[in-house]
Protein backbone atom coordinates (compact mmCIF):
# COMPACT_ATOMS: atom_id res chain seq x y z
CA UNK A 1 0.00 0.00 0.00
CA UNK A 2 2.66 2.51 1.00
CA UNK A 3 4.52 1.41 -1.88
CA UNK A 4 1.38 2.24 -3.82
CA UNK A 5 0.84 6.02 -2.17
CA UNK A 6 4.90 6.44 -3.09
CA UNK A 7 3.65 6.31 -7.13
CA UNK A 8 4.96 8.81 -9.33
CA UNK A 9 1.65 9.49 -10.55
CA UNK A 10 -0.70 12.26 -9.42
CA UNK A 11 -4.26 13.38 -10.58
CA UNK A 12 -4.74 17.05 -11.77
CA UNK A 13 -7.84 18.24 -9.88
CA UNK A 14 -10.37 21.20 -10.20
CA UNK A 15 -12.28 21.45 -7.07
CA UNK A 16 -14.31 24.53 -8.80
CA UNK A 17 -15.21 22.84 -12.28
CA UNK A 18 -16.57 19.45 -12.63
CA UNK A 19 -16.49 19.50 -16.98
CA UNK A 20 -13.40 16.74 -18.31
CA UNK A 21 -12.63 16.31 -20.94
CA UNK A 22 -15.02 13.07 -21.72
CA UNK A 23 -17.91 15.55 -22.00
CA UNK A 24 -16.97 17.42 -25.34
CA UNK A 25 -17.55 15.80 -28.44
CA UNK A 26 -14.86 14.39 -30.58
CA UNK A 27 -14.76 16.58 -33.00
CA UNK A 28 -15.20 20.34 -31.75
CA UNK A 29 -13.20 19.50 -28.67
CA UNK A 30 -13.57 21.99 -25.44
CA UNK A 31 -15.83 24.70 -26.55
CA UNK A 32 -19.05 26.55 -25.35
CA UNK A 33 -19.82 28.51 -22.34
CA UNK A 34 -17.22 27.23 -19.86
CA UNK A 35 -14.30 28.34 -21.23
CA UNK A 36 -15.30 31.52 -20.51
CA UNK A 37 -14.82 30.64 -16.48
CA UNK A 38 -11.97 28.05 -17.02
CA UNK A 39 -8.72 27.99 -19.48
CA UNK A 40 -8.97 24.98 -22.24
CA UNK A 41 -5.49 23.59 -20.38
CA UNK A 42 -7.46 23.16 -17.26
CA UNK A 43 -10.32 21.57 -18.33
CA UNK A 44 -7.90 19.30 -20.85
CA UNK A 45 -6.07 18.24 -17.67
CA UNK A 46 -8.57 17.98 -14.91
CA UNK A 47 -9.23 14.69 -13.35
CA UNK A 48 -6.82 13.05 -15.37
CA UNK A 49 -3.61 10.80 -14.48
CA UNK A 50 -0.35 11.48 -15.37
CA UNK A 51 3.44 10.82 -14.14
CA UNK A 52 4.62 12.89 -11.89
CA UNK A 53 7.41 13.89 -14.16
CA UNK A 54 8.32 16.73 -17.11
CA UNK A 55 6.71 15.84 -20.25
CA UNK A 56 4.66 13.27 -19.09
CA UNK A 57 2.18 15.55 -17.45
CA UNK A 58 0.91 19.40 -18.08
CA UNK A 59 4.19 21.59 -17.38
CA UNK A 60 3.19 24.20 -14.22
CA UNK A 61 3.28 27.89 -15.49
CA UNK A 62 6.58 29.25 -14.70
CA UNK A 63 6.78 31.67 -12.07
CA UNK A 64 9.95 32.79 -11.90
CA UNK A 65 11.07 36.86 -11.09
CA UNK A 66 11.71 37.59 -14.74
CA UNK A 67 8.24 35.47 -15.75
CA UNK A 68 6.34 37.11 -13.07
CA UNK A 69 8.00 40.81 -14.62
CA UNK A 70 7.66 39.95 -18.14
CA UNK A 71 3.81 38.86 -17.40
CA UNK A 72 2.26 41.85 -15.02
CA UNK A 73 4.44 43.97 -17.79
CA UNK A 74 2.00 45.09 -20.65
CA UNK A 75 -1.00 44.87 -17.48
CA UNK A 76 0.14 47.71 -15.54
CA UNK A 77 -2.18 50.05 -15.72
CA UNK A 78 -2.56 53.77 -14.16
CA UNK A 79 -4.30 52.64 -11.21
CA UNK A 80 -4.49 48.72 -11.57
CA UNK A 81 -3.67 46.33 -13.60
CA UNK A 82 -5.39 46.49 -16.81
CA UNK A 83 -6.64 50.03 -16.31
CA UNK A 84 -6.93 52.06 -19.23
CA UNK A 85 -6.95 55.61 -17.44
CA UNK A 86 -4.08 57.83 -18.66
CA UNK A 87 -3.15 61.31 -17.60
CA UNK A 88 -3.29 64.04 -20.06
CA UNK A 89 -1.75 67.40 -19.74
CA UNK A 90 -4.13 69.84 -19.76
CA UNK A 91 -3.56 73.63 -19.61
CA UNK A 92 -4.04 75.61 -16.29
CA UNK A 93 -7.75 75.92 -15.98
CA UNK A 94 -9.15 79.22 -16.11
CA UNK A 95 -11.94 80.73 -13.04
CA UNK A 96 -13.99 81.42 -16.05
CA UNK A 97 -13.80 77.62 -17.09
CA UNK A 98 -14.47 75.88 -13.66
CA UNK A 99 -18.35 75.36 -12.77
CA UNK A 100 -19.55 74.89 -9.39
CA UNK A 101 -22.24 72.93 -8.69
CA UNK A 102 -23.64 73.49 -5.78
CA UNK A 103 -26.74 71.75 -4.09
CA UNK A 104 -29.37 74.01 -2.51
CA UNK A 105 -29.16 72.41 0.37
CA UNK A 106 -25.56 73.14 1.13
CA UNK A 107 -26.46 76.97 1.26
CA UNK A 108 -28.84 76.65 3.83
CA UNK A 109 -26.41 74.32 6.00
CA UNK A 110 -23.58 76.64 5.68
CA UNK A 111 -26.15 79.75 6.53
CA UNK A 112 -27.18 77.29 9.65
CA UNK A 113 -24.55 75.22 10.59
CA UNK A 114 -21.62 78.04 10.21
CA UNK A 115 -23.71 81.32 11.09
CA UNK A 116 -21.47 82.00 13.96
CA UNK A 117 -17.98 81.04 12.19
CA UNK A 118 -19.35 83.75 9.04
CA UNK A 119 -20.79 86.29 11.40
CA UNK A 120 -18.68 86.12 14.39
CA UNK A 121 -15.40 85.18 13.07
CA UNK A 122 -14.84 86.29 9.30
CA UNK A 123 -17.32 89.28 10.31
CA UNK A 124 -20.24 88.70 7.12
CA UNK A 125 -23.58 88.74 6.87
CA UNK A 126 -24.62 84.81 5.70
CA UNK A 127 -26.34 86.28 2.87
CA UNK A 128 -25.74 85.86 -1.01
CA UNK A 129 -23.14 88.36 -1.41
CA UNK A 130 -21.30 86.68 0.88
CA UNK A 131 -22.10 83.54 -1.00
CA UNK A 132 -20.90 84.85 -4.38
CA UNK A 133 -17.78 86.32 -2.85
CA UNK A 134 -16.63 83.02 -1.05
CA UNK A 135 -17.45 81.20 -4.45
CA UNK A 136 -14.87 83.30 -6.33
CA UNK A 137 -12.40 82.76 -3.94
CA UNK A 138 -12.77 79.22 -4.11
CA UNK A 139 -12.64 79.42 -7.89
CA UNK A 140 -9.03 81.41 -7.37
CA UNK A 141 -7.63 78.82 -4.86
CA UNK A 142 -8.67 75.68 -6.95
CA UNK A 143 -7.40 77.45 -10.11
CA UNK A 144 -3.97 78.19 -7.98
CA UNK A 145 -3.98 74.49 -7.44
CA UNK A 146 -4.41 75.08 -3.64
CA UNK A 147 -5.97 72.00 -2.38
CA UNK A 148 -5.73 68.19 -1.75
CA UNK A 149 -7.47 65.18 -2.32
CA UNK A 150 -9.19 63.85 1.08
CA UNK A 151 -10.12 60.57 -0.41
CA UNK A 152 -11.72 58.56 -3.32
CA UNK A 153 -14.96 56.83 -2.95
CA UNK A 154 -18.46 56.31 -4.98
CA UNK A 155 -18.92 60.20 -4.46
CA UNK A 156 -16.07 60.92 -6.24
CA UNK A 157 -12.64 62.52 -5.84
CA UNK A 158 -13.31 64.34 -2.26
CA UNK A 159 -10.53 67.38 -2.26
CA UNK A 160 -10.20 69.89 0.04
CA UNK A 161 -9.60 73.77 -1.12
CA UNK A 162 -7.87 76.25 1.07
CA UNK A 163 -9.64 79.62 0.72
CA UNK A 164 -8.39 83.03 1.94
CA UNK A 165 -11.11 85.10 3.50
CA UNK A 166 -10.44 89.04 4.09
CA UNK A 167 -12.28 89.69 7.10
CA UNK A 168 -15.25 92.17 6.97
CA UNK A 169 -17.26 94.55 9.51
CA UNK A 170 -15.09 94.33 12.97
CA UNK A 171 -12.95 91.60 11.07
CA UNK A 172 -11.72 94.20 8.22
CA UNK A 173 -8.11 94.13 7.75
CA UNK A 174 -7.44 90.47 8.65
CA UNK A 175 -7.03 87.59 6.45
CA UNK A 176 -8.35 83.91 7.21
CA UNK A 177 -8.06 80.35 5.77
CA UNK A 178 -10.99 78.14 5.89
CA UNK A 179 -10.93 74.86 4.07
CA UNK A 180 -14.18 74.46 1.73
CA UNK A 181 -15.18 70.30 0.72
CA UNK A 182 -15.55 69.73 -2.77
CA UNK A 183 -15.69 66.72 -5.28
CA UNK A 184 -14.04 67.11 -8.32
CA UNK A 185 -16.37 66.22 -11.35
CA UNK A 186 -15.60 65.61 -14.72
CA UNK A 187 -14.21 68.61 -17.14
CA UNK A 188 -13.75 71.36 -14.58
CA UNK A 189 -16.93 70.79 -12.52
CA UNK A 190 -16.48 70.87 -9.06
CA UNK A 191 -19.56 69.31 -6.96
CA UNK A 192 -19.67 70.93 -3.08
CA UNK A 193 -19.43 68.75 -0.27
CA UNK A 194 -19.88 71.60 2.20
CA UNK A 195 -18.88 75.26 1.88
CA UNK A 196 -17.08 75.91 5.03
CA UNK A 197 -16.13 72.72 6.80
CA UNK A 198 -13.77 74.78 8.83
CA UNK A 199 -10.44 76.41 9.75
CA UNK A 200 -7.43 75.30 7.33
CA UNK A 201 -4.99 74.02 9.22
CA UNK A 202 -1.21 73.66 8.77
CA UNK A 203 -1.65 71.81 5.64
CA UNK A 204 0.83 73.01 3.23
CA UNK A 205 -0.76 73.12 -0.67
CA UNK B 1 -33.59 57.70 5.60
CA UNK B 2 -32.76 60.97 3.58
CA UNK B 3 -31.15 64.17 3.10
CA UNK B 4 -30.18 66.59 6.78
CA UNK B 5 -31.67 63.12 8.37
CA UNK B 6 -29.37 62.51 11.39
CA UNK B 7 -27.91 58.90 11.60
CA UNK B 8 -25.25 57.01 13.67
CA UNK B 9 -23.03 55.21 12.46
CA UNK B 10 -23.30 50.89 13.30
CA UNK B 11 -20.05 49.62 11.99
CA UNK B 12 -16.51 50.75 11.93
CA UNK B 13 -15.13 49.75 8.92
CA UNK B 14 -11.70 50.89 7.34
CA UNK B 15 -12.96 52.97 4.76
CA UNK B 16 -14.49 54.89 7.56
CA UNK B 17 -11.49 55.14 9.92
CA UNK B 18 -8.98 56.16 7.31
CA UNK B 19 -11.09 59.15 8.04
CA UNK B 20 -11.35 58.93 11.39
CA UNK B 21 -15.14 57.55 11.92
CA UNK B 22 -15.74 55.08 13.98
CA UNK B 23 -18.72 53.38 15.18
CA UNK B 24 -21.09 54.97 17.52
CA UNK B 25 -20.81 58.37 15.67
CA UNK B 26 -23.51 60.65 15.04
CA UNK B 27 -23.44 62.81 12.03
CA UNK B 28 -25.78 64.39 9.11
CA UNK B 29 -26.31 63.16 5.44
CA UNK B 30 -25.00 65.92 3.83
CA UNK B 31 -26.01 65.03 0.15
CA UNK B 32 -29.21 63.88 -1.36
CA UNK B 33 -28.28 61.45 -3.99
CA UNK B 34 -27.09 57.75 -2.45
CA UNK B 35 -24.59 56.68 -5.00
CA UNK B 36 -22.77 52.85 -4.38
CA UNK B 37 -25.59 52.42 -1.74
CA UNK B 38 -23.98 54.87 0.45
CA UNK B 39 -24.81 58.17 1.73
CA UNK B 40 -22.39 61.36 2.01
CA UNK B 41 -22.42 61.77 6.07
CA UNK B 42 -21.45 65.00 7.82
CA UNK B 43 -19.62 65.04 11.23
CA UNK B 44 -19.29 68.40 12.86
CA UNK B 45 -16.87 69.03 15.80
CA UNK B 46 -19.64 69.35 18.69
CA UNK B 47 -18.07 71.60 20.48
CA UNK B 48 -20.70 74.94 21.19
CA UNK B 49 -19.20 77.90 19.06
CA UNK B 50 -18.22 80.50 21.36
CA UNK B 51 -15.83 83.18 21.02
CA UNK B 52 -13.14 81.08 23.12
CA UNK B 53 -13.43 78.41 20.73
CA UNK B 54 -14.70 79.79 17.73
CA UNK B 55 -11.03 79.57 16.22
CA UNK B 56 -9.98 75.94 17.96
CA UNK B 57 -13.36 74.39 16.59
CA UNK B 58 -12.28 71.51 14.21
CA UNK B 59 -13.06 71.03 10.82
CA UNK B 60 -15.88 69.06 9.46
CA UNK B 61 -15.46 65.20 8.32
CA UNK B 62 -17.44 63.87 5.18
CA UNK B 63 -17.66 60.01 4.93
CA UNK B 64 -19.36 57.87 2.72
CA UNK B 65 -20.67 55.26 4.72
CA UNK B 66 -23.10 52.22 3.36
CA UNK B 67 -26.72 52.72 4.42
CA UNK B 68 -26.44 48.99 6.12
CA UNK B 69 -24.33 50.61 8.20
CA UNK B 70 -26.58 53.81 9.16
CA UNK B 71 -29.57 54.27 11.82
CA UNK B 72 -31.78 57.50 11.98
CA UNK B 73 -31.39 59.34 15.05
CA UNK B 74 -33.38 62.06 13.91
CA UNK B 75 -35.59 62.95 11.13
CA UNK B 76 -35.27 65.72 9.15
CA UNK B 77 -38.41 67.70 7.57
CA UNK B 78 -37.05 67.66 3.81
CA UNK B 79 -39.91 67.55 1.40
CA UNK B 80 -39.44 65.34 -2.02
CA UNK B 81 -39.35 68.72 -3.97
CA UNK B 82 -36.64 69.48 -1.85
CA UNK B 83 -35.03 66.39 -2.83
CA UNK B 84 -35.53 66.72 -6.06
CA UNK B 85 -33.73 70.35 -6.14
CA UNK B 86 -30.67 68.81 -4.31
CA UNK B 87 -30.78 65.53 -6.85
CA UNK B 88 -27.55 66.07 -9.26
CA UNK B 89 -29.53 67.13 -12.44
CA UNK B 90 -32.54 67.09 -10.91
CA UNK B 91 -33.06 63.68 -11.92
CA UNK B 92 -36.12 61.73 -9.79
CA UNK B 93 -34.36 58.46 -11.02
CA UNK B 94 -31.42 58.98 -8.27
CA UNK B 95 -32.29 56.80 -5.24
CA UNK B 96 -32.16 58.85 -2.44
CA UNK B 97 -34.37 57.61 0.39
CA UNK B 98 -34.59 54.62 2.53
CA UNK B 99 -38.13 53.22 3.39
CA UNK B 100 -39.63 50.15 5.06
CA UNK B 101 -36.20 48.25 4.08
CA UNK B 102 -36.13 49.93 0.21
CA UNK B 103 -33.93 52.12 -1.09
CA UNK B 104 -36.21 53.95 -3.29
CA UNK B 105 -36.01 56.85 -6.10
CA UNK B 106 -38.82 59.75 -6.11
CA UNK B 107 -40.70 57.41 -8.76
CA UNK B 108 -41.07 55.15 -6.13
CA UNK B 109 -38.47 52.34 -7.95
CA UNK B 110 -36.73 50.19 -5.12
CA UNK B 111 -32.86 49.31 -5.66
CA UNK B 112 -32.67 46.19 -3.19
CA UNK B 113 -34.55 42.94 -3.76
CA UNK B 114 -34.72 41.93 -0.04
CA UNK B 115 -36.25 44.72 2.71
CA UNK B 116 -33.34 45.60 4.63
CA UNK B 117 -30.90 43.79 2.54
CA UNK B 118 -29.44 46.51 0.94
CA UNK B 119 -26.73 44.41 -1.05
CA UNK B 120 -29.55 42.94 -2.46
CA UNK C 1 0.03 79.34 -25.29
CA UNK C 2 2.96 77.61 -24.50
CA UNK C 3 2.76 79.06 -20.89
CA UNK C 4 -0.72 77.19 -20.78
CA UNK C 5 0.87 73.45 -22.16
CA UNK C 6 3.25 73.46 -19.80
CA UNK C 7 0.92 73.82 -17.30
CA UNK C 8 1.26 71.31 -14.29
CA UNK C 9 -2.49 70.00 -14.87
CA UNK C 10 -3.53 66.93 -16.25
CA UNK C 11 -6.62 65.44 -16.91
CA UNK C 12 -7.32 61.61 -16.20
CA UNK C 13 -9.18 60.23 -19.46
CA UNK C 14 -10.32 56.02 -20.01
CA UNK C 15 -11.00 56.10 -23.44
CA UNK C 16 -13.15 52.55 -22.71
CA UNK C 17 -15.40 54.52 -20.32
CA UNK C 18 -17.92 57.02 -20.84
CA UNK C 19 -19.26 56.71 -17.57
CA UNK C 20 -18.05 60.10 -15.53
CA UNK C 21 -18.49 60.80 -11.86
CA UNK C 22 -21.41 62.75 -12.81
CA UNK C 23 -23.96 60.07 -13.46
CA UNK C 24 -22.70 57.68 -11.80
CA UNK C 25 -24.79 55.76 -10.79
CA UNK C 26 -28.60 57.07 -10.36
CA UNK C 27 -29.73 53.64 -11.62
CA UNK C 28 -27.52 50.67 -11.19
CA UNK C 29 -25.73 51.17 -7.18
CA UNK C 30 -22.27 49.63 -7.06
CA UNK C 31 -23.21 46.47 -7.93
CA UNK C 32 -24.51 47.68 -10.85
CA UNK C 33 -22.80 46.14 -14.25
CA UNK C 34 -20.33 49.43 -14.68
CA UNK C 35 -18.44 48.77 -11.63
CA UNK C 36 -17.82 44.86 -12.67
CA UNK C 37 -16.09 46.42 -15.86
CA UNK C 38 -14.58 49.60 -14.35
CA UNK C 39 -13.46 50.37 -10.96
CA UNK C 40 -14.85 52.82 -8.52
CA UNK C 41 -11.49 54.72 -8.61
CA UNK C 42 -11.22 54.71 -12.33
CA UNK C 43 -15.03 56.15 -12.16
CA UNK C 44 -14.49 58.85 -9.68
CA UNK C 45 -11.44 60.42 -11.68
CA UNK C 46 -12.82 59.63 -15.39
CA UNK C 47 -12.03 62.66 -17.06
CA UNK C 48 -11.03 65.11 -14.22
CA UNK C 49 -8.64 67.71 -13.98
CA UNK C 50 -6.26 67.60 -11.43
CA UNK C 51 -2.47 69.19 -10.44
CA UNK C 52 0.24 67.18 -11.74
CA UNK C 53 1.77 66.82 -8.17
CA UNK C 54 0.97 64.22 -5.29
CA UNK C 55 -1.63 64.26 -2.68
CA UNK C 56 -2.94 66.39 -5.60
CA UNK C 57 -4.25 64.09 -8.30
CA UNK C 58 -5.10 60.40 -7.90
CA UNK C 59 -2.26 57.99 -6.42
CA UNK C 60 -1.07 56.20 -9.33
CA UNK C 61 -0.66 52.06 -8.57
CA UNK C 62 2.44 51.40 -6.79
CA UNK C 63 4.27 48.65 -9.41
CA UNK C 64 7.48 47.94 -7.31
CA UNK C 65 9.05 44.88 -7.38
CA UNK C 66 8.18 43.98 -3.79
CA UNK C 67 4.72 45.36 -5.03
CA UNK C 68 4.09 43.07 -7.82
CA UNK C 69 5.73 40.06 -6.14
CA UNK C 70 3.11 40.72 -3.04
CA UNK C 71 0.40 41.32 -5.38
CA UNK C 72 0.67 38.12 -7.88
CA UNK C 73 2.21 35.60 -4.72
CA UNK C 74 -1.36 34.75 -4.05
CA UNK C 75 -2.84 34.54 -7.44
CA UNK C 76 -0.08 32.02 -8.93
CA UNK C 77 -1.99 28.87 -9.92
CA UNK C 78 -1.10 25.31 -11.34
CA UNK C 79 -1.44 26.15 -15.09
CA UNK C 80 -1.92 30.36 -14.94
CA UNK C 81 -2.97 33.10 -12.65
CA UNK C 82 -6.22 32.49 -10.06
CA UNK C 83 -5.75 28.55 -11.52
CA UNK C 84 -7.72 26.17 -9.70
CA UNK C 85 -6.00 23.44 -10.19
CA UNK C 86 -3.69 21.04 -8.10
CA UNK C 87 -1.82 17.93 -8.59
CA UNK C 88 -3.06 14.66 -6.13
CA UNK C 89 -0.73 12.25 -5.55
CA UNK C 90 -2.51 8.79 -6.86
CA UNK C 91 -1.51 5.16 -6.62
CA UNK C 92 0.34 4.02 -9.80
CA UNK C 93 -2.53 2.76 -11.84
CA UNK C 94 -3.17 -0.85 -12.76
CA UNK C 95 -3.89 -2.45 -16.08
CA UNK C 96 -7.16 -3.20 -14.85
CA UNK C 97 -7.91 0.45 -14.04
CA UNK C 98 -7.32 1.69 -17.37
CA UNK C 99 -10.11 1.95 -19.91
CA UNK C 100 -8.91 2.38 -23.32
CA UNK C 101 -12.00 3.85 -25.84
CA UNK C 102 -11.25 3.23 -28.94
CA UNK C 103 -13.73 5.11 -31.67
CA UNK C 104 -14.43 1.92 -34.36
CA UNK C 105 -13.21 3.84 -37.34
CA UNK C 106 -9.66 3.82 -35.64
CA UNK C 107 -9.47 -0.20 -36.11
CA UNK C 108 -10.35 0.42 -39.39
CA UNK C 109 -7.73 2.68 -40.03
CA UNK C 110 -5.03 0.24 -38.34
CA UNK C 111 -6.10 -2.16 -40.77
CA UNK C 112 -5.95 -0.14 -43.89
CA UNK C 113 -3.64 2.16 -43.50
CA UNK C 114 -0.59 0.36 -41.68
CA UNK C 115 -1.52 -3.26 -43.27
CA UNK C 116 2.19 -3.17 -44.59
CA UNK C 117 3.56 -2.05 -40.82
CA UNK C 118 1.61 -4.81 -39.10
CA UNK C 119 2.14 -7.29 -41.46
CA UNK C 120 5.70 -7.35 -43.23
CA UNK C 121 7.04 -5.73 -40.23
CA UNK C 122 5.59 -7.04 -37.34
CA UNK C 123 4.72 -10.20 -38.67
CA UNK C 124 1.32 -10.08 -38.01
CA UNK C 125 -2.49 -10.34 -39.66
CA UNK C 126 -4.52 -7.61 -38.74
CA UNK C 127 -6.98 -9.15 -37.20
CA UNK C 128 -9.00 -8.84 -33.50
CA UNK C 129 -6.34 -11.50 -32.56
CA UNK C 130 -3.45 -8.68 -32.73
CA UNK C 131 -5.66 -6.06 -31.65
CA UNK C 132 -6.14 -7.45 -28.72
CA UNK C 133 -2.58 -8.19 -28.35
CA UNK C 134 -1.67 -4.60 -28.87
CA UNK C 135 -4.11 -3.26 -26.46
CA UNK C 136 -2.27 -5.11 -23.58
CA UNK C 137 0.98 -3.81 -24.92
CA UNK C 138 -0.27 -0.43 -24.76
CA UNK C 139 -1.72 -0.58 -21.20
CA UNK C 140 1.64 -2.41 -19.78
CA UNK C 141 3.16 0.51 -21.18
CA UNK C 142 1.34 2.88 -19.97
CA UNK C 143 0.79 2.09 -16.60
CA UNK C 144 4.76 2.09 -16.73
CA UNK C 145 4.64 5.67 -17.64
CA UNK C 146 6.28 4.95 -20.92
CA UNK C 147 4.77 8.47 -22.78
CA UNK C 148 5.27 11.51 -23.27
CA UNK C 149 3.09 14.83 -23.75
CA UNK C 150 2.78 15.66 -27.24
CA UNK C 151 0.37 18.63 -26.60
CA UNK C 152 -2.85 20.04 -25.02
CA UNK C 153 -5.57 21.31 -26.96
CA UNK C 154 -9.04 21.78 -27.17
CA UNK C 155 -9.40 17.94 -27.78
CA UNK C 156 -7.42 16.82 -24.69
CA UNK C 157 -4.01 16.21 -23.82
CA UNK C 158 -2.28 14.32 -26.50
CA UNK C 159 0.34 11.68 -25.68
CA UNK C 160 2.63 9.42 -27.33
CA UNK C 161 2.78 6.12 -25.74
CA UNK C 162 5.95 3.25 -26.66
CA UNK C 163 4.63 0.28 -27.21
CA UNK C 164 6.64 -3.13 -27.10
CA UNK C 165 5.57 -5.13 -29.82
CA UNK C 166 7.34 -8.99 -29.95
CA UNK C 167 7.50 -9.93 -33.59
CA UNK C 168 5.81 -12.80 -34.98
CA UNK C 169 5.88 -15.28 -37.54
CA UNK C 170 8.89 -14.41 -40.14
CA UNK C 171 9.73 -11.87 -37.37
CA UNK C 172 9.70 -14.01 -34.23
CA UNK C 173 12.66 -13.33 -31.81
CA UNK C 174 12.45 -9.46 -32.79
CA UNK C 175 11.33 -6.89 -30.61
CA UNK C 176 9.81 -3.69 -32.15
CA UNK C 177 8.37 -0.20 -30.57
CA UNK C 178 5.96 1.99 -32.15
CA UNK C 179 4.19 4.67 -30.87
CA UNK C 180 1.00 5.00 -30.39
CA UNK C 181 -1.31 8.05 -29.95
CA UNK C 182 -4.09 8.81 -26.93
CA UNK C 183 -5.49 11.53 -25.28
CA UNK C 184 -5.83 11.16 -21.77
CA UNK C 185 -9.34 11.34 -20.42
CA UNK C 186 -10.51 11.81 -16.83
CA UNK C 187 -9.90 9.36 -14.39
CA UNK C 188 -7.77 6.44 -16.18
CA UNK C 189 -9.63 7.01 -19.75
CA UNK C 190 -7.74 6.66 -22.62
CA UNK C 191 -8.96 7.60 -25.95
CA UNK C 192 -7.52 6.81 -29.23
CA UNK C 193 -6.14 8.75 -31.60
CA UNK C 194 -4.04 6.75 -33.52
CA UNK C 195 -3.39 2.85 -32.54
CA UNK C 196 -0.10 3.09 -34.46
CA UNK C 197 1.57 5.95 -35.50
CA UNK C 198 5.06 4.56 -36.76
CA UNK C 199 8.26 3.52 -35.55
CA UNK C 200 9.18 4.63 -31.65
CA UNK C 201 12.15 7.08 -32.53
CA UNK C 202 14.85 7.56 -29.83
CA UNK C 203 13.04 9.75 -27.20
CA UNK C 204 13.37 8.82 -24.03
CA UNK C 205 10.84 7.82 -22.02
Amino acid sequence: MLAEWTSKWIKVFDKLNDVVIDDFDYEHGIHGLITTKHCVKCIAANQCWFVDEKNKKPEQMEYSFEEILKDTKNKRGLYHYNCHCKEINIPTPKESEIKLIIPEGKIGWLFKDKEGLVKKALGYEPNDDFLEYFKKQVLKSYCQGKYYILGIDEHGVAISVKVEINGSGEKTGKTYYVRSGWMVFSNGKLKNNTLIAGWWLNEVV
Amino acid sequence: MKLFDKVKVLESRQRYSEREIYKGMIGTIIDAEIRGRTFNVIFTDPTPFTEETMYSIKPDIICAIYIKDLEVVEESDCTDDYLLINLPKQNPKWFCKVEDGYIINLLGEKLNKIPYDYDS
